[in-house]
């Protein structure tokens, strides 16, 4: 058929629809009104009568047919249209169909592809964004798992921390006694310092005052010593004398009336000595007097030096004692040091994990926020 | 005898007649839709170009306040003299593009950032679609077009394609801004750039040709798939997949700038192809 009213194809390939079919109707009208009109003409011209009417005939069955072949190709056309990727340019409309009329009729189709486009646009962006989320889910799942380790090695922490400070708690209490034993050895040994220093001052006192009766008895030795002298040249005088007496009187023999003056002066000078050495035995009775105090001075000095010899040994073994105490309070300092140490590791170990926590938390607080950002904008991809 | 011969050359001279007036009113109307396509392309780079500025003003670069000034009135000059070439086929297109151009401006000073670029984009969405439909309706398709068959693709994919960039220059350079690209900015840019990379890789072979050997065709195909690829690189590197955005908002602009220059200078070619299809040229 198609070959049959191929004349009227190219026809409308050449002028359009339209115009075609006006033409076809206007050359039907005449074939057919012709004869009508100019009914002698007609019949003595049958042949001719004929073929306009023949022609006619052809351009109105050739106008209905191609009208349906029309229906059926932009059909066929349309229905061709691949569902999945819907894209009215794929409709090939054969050319004799208007343009106008194709258009008018594939508008609407690109109108539905470009909802078709933005459709299948969003659901890409919403496949991307599941994903998205699904990522965020997972993160969140990891964070929370690091949370539940750090929160059951801080539980682990606590516990040995707690058995530490229990330690530690024991032996802060011995510190305690042993501190409040050294404080009593330290009292005693301030006591015992104190009467230290009260027996030192007298002891000083006492050599003072030693001091002083050494020094009189220093001038009482020295008056003794003059009057050592004195004597000495009385009787080195009474000796001379004495000697000349001895002299004179060998001499003389009868002539004793010098002998009688030498007599007097010799005892003039025993009058004297005897007088210096009553003075020497005075002073020397003085001296052996302050000498005996002076012993006896020193006996209470060493009496009180001997006390004090007493107390500084009890200072001493109470400075021992201070001393042990003070040992065993350092030890036991120690062992509250390395106490404290493992505590101090125990909290570093907890504020690790609690830091962990509190990144695990800001972490998901994070991720939270942007798991609604997406979801905010899941939501406005699917208004 | 005679009557029939005389039908037969009025019949003639009729069909001759109408064939000339439909090859003229055809020729005519691809003429005019060309002319439209060019203009409303023009008016989809100013819309680019005005979505990018105001972003920036609205970000706090004041600097950026003369040339919006500038820009708008340059799309105003375009809108008036492209208002009355329109066809009455998209008129109902182009009266929602000014109606949404006038609020965009009404609105200007009080509108977010985010919802600024929305907007905009949606603008640029509608010139879009309008210039596929000015092509389609003046007949610069396929079927009339025989010896640019994929020229479809050019109405919409590289146009699109090129809208792609735009957004993704948008969208990254905010983020180089910021030095933050947020989980919706990367979603956003994923989508983008599997289209951007989709474009260099296939799109851009099937895009007609009428001398297959031209050189000149083929160095831009070149660089703009190099410059859209080393593009799509960027932003999977640089936003999508790091951190932290380390990248330089002007290195980034200029990237992506230069990617839609390319894809530009293509639709200006396929444009000459055309008009010397047309004997425009």
């Amino acid at each position: 058929m198609e070959t049959l009213f191929k004349p009227q194809f190219t026809l409308i390939n050449y002028i359009g629809v339209k115009q075609s079919f006006s033409l076809a109707l206007l050359i039907a009208a005449v074939a057919l009104f012709f004869p009508l009109l100019n009914p002698e003409y007609a019949q003595g011209n049958i042949a001719v009568f004929t073929l306009f009417n023949v022609v006619a005939l052809y351009f109105i069955a050739g106008v209905t047919w191609i009208s349906l072949f029309y229906v059926n190709a932009i059909l066929d056309a349309i229905t061709s249209v691949s569902p999945e990727r819907f894209d009215p340019r794929q409709i090939k409309m054969i050319d004799a169909i208007p343009h106008d009329t194709a258009n008018k009729l594939v508008a609407p189709l690109r109108e539905l592809a470009r909802i078709n486009d933005l459709h299948v646009a969003k659901l890409k962006e919403v496949a991307y964004s599941a994903g998205q989320v699904i990522e965020t889910a997972n993160a969140v799942s990891k964070n929370v798992q690091y949370q539940s380790d750090a929160t059951s090695s801080t539980a682990s922490a606590i516990v040995e921390m707690t058995h530490s400070l229990q330690e530690v708690s024991d032996k802060i209490s011995d510190v305690h006694e042993s501190s409040r034993r050294a404080a009593t050895v330290a009292q005693d040994g301030k006591c015992n310092l104190d009467a230290l220093g009260n027996s030192i001052y007298e002891v000083n006192v006492q050599a003072k005052q030693t001091q002083g009766r050494m020094q009189q008895l220093k001038g009482l030795a020295a008056q003794v010593e003059d009057s050592s002298h004195s004597i000495q040249n009385i009787a080195q005088q009474t000796n001379l004398l004495a000697l000349n007496a001895s002299i004179e009187a060998a001499r003389a023999g009868q002539f004793g009336a010098g002998f009688a003056v030498v007599a007097e002066e010799v005892r003039e000078l025993a009058s004297r000595s005897h007088h210096s050495a009553e003075e020497i035995v005075t002073a020397a009775l003085s001296v052996l007097q302050q000498c005996n105090d002076i012993v006896d001075d020193m006996a209470n000095v060493v009496e009180k030096t001997a006390n004090c010899s007493d107390r500084a040994d009890k200072v001493k073994q109470s400075l021992s004692d201070i001393e042990s105490a003070t040992k065993d309070v350092q030890h036991r300092m120690e062992i509250v040091s390395t106490n404290a140490e493992q505590q101090s590791i125990a909290t570093n170990e907890i504020s690790q994990h609690i830091e962990q926590v509190a990144l695990g938390a800001k972490a998901n607080a994070d991720i939270a926020k942007q798991s609604e950002t997406v979801a905010s904008h899941l939501k406005s991809l699917t208004i | 005898m005679i009557v029939f011969t005389a039908l037969t050359i009025g019949f003639t001279i009729v069909f001759v007649a109408l064939h000339y007036r439909r090859t003229i009113q055809i020729n005519l109307t691809q003429k005019r839709g060309i002319q439209q396509v060019v203009a409303i392309k023009q008016l989809i780079s100013y819309i680019q170009q005005h979505r990018g500025l105001s972003s920036a003003w609205l970000n706090g670069d004041e600097s950026k306040q003369a040339n919006l000034t500038q820009l708008k009135k340059q799309i105003s000059l375009l809108k008036n003299a492209t208002a009355s070439q329109i066809s009455a086929s998209v008129k109902s297109r182009w009266e929602a593009f000014d109606d949404h151009w006038q609020r965009l401006q009404n609105t200007q000073n009080k509108t977010s950032a985010l919802d600024n670029f929305q907007q905009h984009t949606k603008l640029i969405a509608n010139l879009i679609y309008m210039l596929e439909d000015v092509a389609e309706f003046h007949d610069l398709n396929g079927s009339q077009l025989k010896p640019l068959p994929e020229i479809g693709l050019v109405w919409r994919e590289l146009v699109l394609a090129t809208e792609n960039i735009g957004q993704s220059r948008a969208i990254g350079t905010g983020a180089a801004t910021s030095k933050k690209c947020s989980q919706v900015d990367k979603i956003r840019l994923a989508y983008l750039q599997q289209d951007i990379a989709n474009t260099a890789e296939s799109v851009l072979h099937q895009l007609p040709l009428l001398d297959r050997s031209s050189n000149d065709y083929q160095q831009l195909t070149l660089a703009a798939k190099q410059k859209v690829s080393l593009l799509s690189e960027t932003i999977s590197n640089e936003l999508i997949g790091g951190q932290v955005v380390n990248i330089d908002q002007t290195v980034y602009f200029n990237l992506a700038t230069a990617a839609m220059d390319s894809l530009n200078q293509i639709f200006e070619y396929q444009i000459n192809q055309v008009k010397q299809v047309l004997k425009l040229a």
